[in-house]
């Protein structure tokens, strides 16, 4: 298996580890929704999540919805 | 309960290629503002074939299902599959099982990475199945999928929001 080419949201997830610590303590489990270094919001769930930003942002556009996690899940695909 | 058996082929065919279904990948299947379908989109939406893997934890697509399908890329994941991990995009996606009655999932996570066989380029994972009965038939050489809950989805006409309650009444 490989990767596919990065480079679209590195600003949104730049951003999100940077302020990652400070969200896990207050805000773990959430999923927060992130455009350039504007935060939209946080949300219950992802589908609430993406839905917001596709209302604010459209759908053609890429946006970081992330769940708050104090670590990174790893997706096993055998 | 809605019920699609698989077609009915030699069995060395199922233990060779494994469980396949035909699935349509697209963009979301939301509603801009103001109800009306965004034209662009309407092309986006791809057929092709799928493996159902109960080893996969989450749904993956070939980048060429991605190119075709155009779709909004939300996060990056690290995805452990039999060469490692990889750092994979994350996009959102709506899945559609033509011809089988099942249900449209309308908004997902999918991940993108290279597919180890050419016959298919999804690879429909637990989080797909979380939501089906899947009954794998061995000797007979057939499968078939469970999903309780309503009628499938119909698309409605042109101007109308699906997810107006007065749409549906009762």
């Amino acid at each position: 298996m490989e990767a596919e080419p990065s480079g679209r949201l590195s600003v949104e997830l730049g951003y999100y580890r940077q302020h990652a610590p400070k969200w896990v303590v207050q805000k773990a489990g959430q999923y927060v929704v992130i455009k350039n270094t504007e935060v939209l919001g946080f949300y219950a769930d992802f589908e609430a999540a993406y839905r917001a930003g596709a209302g604010t942002y459209g759908i053609e556009m890429d946006f970081l919805v992330k769940q708050i996690l104090e670590y990174e899940p790893v997706f096993i695909v055998l | 309960m809605t019920t699609y058996h698989s077609p009915v082929r030699d069995p060395r065919d199922l233990k060779l290629h494994g469980p396949r279904l035909k699935v349509t990948i697209g963009p979301p299947l939301l509603r801009p503002s103001g109800g009306q379908r965004t034209p662009s989109l309407a092309s986006r939406f791809t057929e092709t074939d799928a493996l159902i893997d109960t080893g996969a934890q989450r749904t993956v697509i070939s980048p060429e299902a991605l190119r075709k399908a155009g779709l909004s890329k939300i996060n990056e994941a690290d995805v452990r599959g039999v060469g490692g991990i990889v750092r994979a995009g994350v996009y959102v996606a709506s899945l559609q099982f033509p011809r089988c009655g099942l249900r449209p999932i309308e908004v997902i996570e999918v991940s993108c990475c290279e597919l180890p066989h050419i016959l298919y380029h999804c690879l429909l994972g637990r989080d797909v199945l979380s939501r089906w009965k899947l009954t794998y038939d061995g000797p007979a050489g057939t499968w078939f999928v469970e999903e309780r809950g309503g009628a499938p989805w119909v698309e409605p006409p042109e101007g109308m929001d699906p997810r107006d309650p007065n749409l549906w009444g009762d």
